[in-house]
């Protein structure tokens, strides 16, 4: 299983490929897009700068710098919907990203999909992103009929769902996200606006709340359930504990988000990954010694605690003591 | 024309005392456990059929498990009956595809790629380009269209009709090689998460069966940069729309009483 790691400018590449990051992916907005959409609305779910490389050149330099380390780097234009009007001129641009050598693009939308398909890019691959929402193994073969090579399945997968749904992919690879980033919505049903200059989103603002139905007031449960999500941070986000049984499944990749993070957050996210993958080749651990394992990574990495809310993999989720 | 369905919950009750000329919508888009059982399906079929009355069944997005647990319930309905069934899964519009060919199916609102957030009409960041971009989806693409249509038979779409919206699913003067739209009101759905609060935040993967407590009420959640209020019920979030544009143009309406 591949570390695909965030990479925002070619000045990072070295750290991380010695951190362990095997692929790369990255942000780039044509000025064309941006010249028609203004500065919120990003062709790839990112509207902050610091998550997109700054130009095309700068894109190629990293392309450059990844691939004198032989390490592959791909692309995303994971926006949905994209305009008809801009999908001949997203086209153009992908083939660009071909000929310096970016490897895959990332697209969650299936007009997208379907155009560079058919515009059969030599040695592109088209991954089709999470926001796809593939829960089971008929999405997969539906993108993989739209010409997707690669899929990157829904979050909130369990590590048993997501081995069960290997075999029946063939030869389409199946890539999971497993570190930071986690999202309380299901990523491609949500339509929150992330408009926040200060990253601050509707699904981790508190909300005055008021209880219309049977009794007086929300019952406990449902507002603590509620309450849970409110004041996340995203960046504590973890699946470390599943990292031996995704590969042992058979999954070709594991996504750590955080395009727009510092380097060093970066770097210290794939060591963590690095470093459970080596555990996990080294001990052949079952679930328990996993869970352990992961835990103690977790506390190591970001000195406190995992905590329920910030676990990707329900099966390892640990109490509120962590 | 507009063909209006009104929602009747999760199971469809009350398709009896439904107006003439007026269709049922049953099921949910959000919920495996908010879908109706396959003898309660095969009812209401019939006594939708004894009135002459179009039925949609909205279906949600399904675990392996789960798509294989559903199929019974797609098997409850007859071939050709007029039954349209709203996937919001691609792996469901690939199994029913496969195994129902005649199958009248389309696309439901959680694929439709509309965004429905209400801070989108509040936003002072965004363009007014920027906005509309908001209120497109799959159902604007020519090229998506016609794959959908010769691939699998999709034959509609299901949208919200937003302010941001261009040109508005209820407008006149759209394209004339349009899709049939259905557009729900006055509910739209904001977002969806996979752990429900009324089982105490897990993933409805992890219940075999649901007695569906977020039947019995709701939280209205309200936070004065979101531009509007929120409504939670079970794992959605919507927002809801004052019935202030009769949606005309559109091929469907799907009025709901309440939240779905």
């Amino acid at each position: 299983m591949l570390i695909l790691s965030p990479v925002d400018r070619a000045s990072e590449v070295p750290e991380l490929v010695d951190a362990g990051a095997e692929e790369l992916y990255a942000g780039y907005v044509p000025p064309f897009w941006s010249d028609a959409f203004g500065p919120v609305v990003s062709c790839n779910r990112r509207s902050f700068d610091e998550a997109n490389v700054g130009s095309f050149d700068d894109l190629e330099a990293l392309v450059h710098a990844a691939a004198v380390r032989d390490v592959p780097v791909h692309v995303a234009l994971n926006a949905s919907p994209i305009p008809e009007g801009m999908i001949p001129r997203l086209v153009t641009t992908t083939a660009e990203f071909a000929r310096i050598g970016v490897r895959g693009v990332i697209v969650s939308d299936l007009s997208l999909l379907l155009a560079l398909r058919d515009a059969k890019l030599r040695r592109l691959a088209l991954h089709a992103s999470t926001l796809f929402s593939a829960f089971n193994g008929m999405t997969v073969a539906f993108l993989r009929r739209a010409g997707a090579e690669r899929v990157v399945l829904a979050r909130e997968l369990t590590t048993q769902e997501i081995a069960a749904m290997m075999p029946p992919a063939g030869e389409t690879r199946l890539e999971t996200i497993g570190f930071r980033g986690r999202c309380p919505n299901i990523e491609g049903f949500c339509t929150h606006l992330h408009d926040d200059p200060r990253r601050t989103w509707p699904c981790e603002l508190r909300y005055e709340k008021e209880w219309v139905g049977h009794g007086e007031a929300i019952p406990p449960e449902i507002l603590s359930a509620i309450e849970r999500n409110e004041g996340a941070d995203r960046f504590f986000s973890c699946g470390l504990c599943a990292v031996p049984l995704l590969e042992r499944a058979g999954v070709h990749a594991l996504k750590i988000v955080g395009r727009g993070s510092e380097t060093a957050r970066k770097v210290d996210a794939v060591r963590a990954v690095a470093a459970m993958r080596a555990y996990g080749r080294e001990a052949i651990p079952g679930p328990e010694e996993c869970a352990a394992r992961g835990k103690g990574l977790y506390r190591e990495t970001f000195g406190r605690p995992c905590r329920p809310g910030n676990c990707y993999f329900p099966e390892f989720r640990p109490g509120e003591d962590g | 024309m507009t063909h209006e369905y009104r929602y009747l919950g999760p199971d469809g009750e009350g398709i009896a005392g439904l107006p003439a000329g007026i269709g049922a919508a049953l099921g949910s888009e959000y919920c495996v456990h908010l879908l109706p059982a396959a003898d309660r399906m095969a009812e209401a079929v019939r006594e939708a059929t004894d009135r002459g009355a179009p039925l949609l069944l909205l279906t949600a997005y399904f675990r392996d498990a789960e798509l294989k647990a559903s199929l019974p319930l797609f098997r409850s309905i007859p071939p050709g009956a007029p039954v349209d069934v709203a996937v919001n899964d691609w792996g469901t519009l690939q199994t029913l595809r496969a195994l129902f060919p005649r199958m009248r199916l389309s696309i439901g609102r959680l694929l439709s790629g509309q965004k429905r957030c209400p801070r989108i009409g509040a936003s002072a960041r965004l363009t007014e380009e920027g906005r509309m971009w908001h209120g497109e989806g799959i159902f604007s693409s020519p090229r998506a269209r016609t794959y959908l249509a010769e691939a699998y038979g999709v034959a509609g779409y299901h949208v919200d009709d937003l302010p941001w919206s261009r040109p508005a699913p209820s407008d006149l003067a759209r394209e004339a090689d349009a899709p049939f739209l259905f557009v729900h009101v006055p509910h739209a759905i904001v977002t969806v998460s996979d752990a429900c609060p009324w089982i105490g935040g897990a993933s409805s993967a992890s219940v075999a069966s649901c007695p569906r407590p977020c039947r019995n009420g709701h939280v209205v959640l309200r936070e004065p940069s979101m531009g509007a209020g929120l409504v939670q019920r079970g794992k959605a979030r919507f927002t809801c729309r004052s019935g202030d544009r009769a949606p005309v143009g559109s091929g469907g309406v799907v009025v709901y009483r309440d939240l779905p």
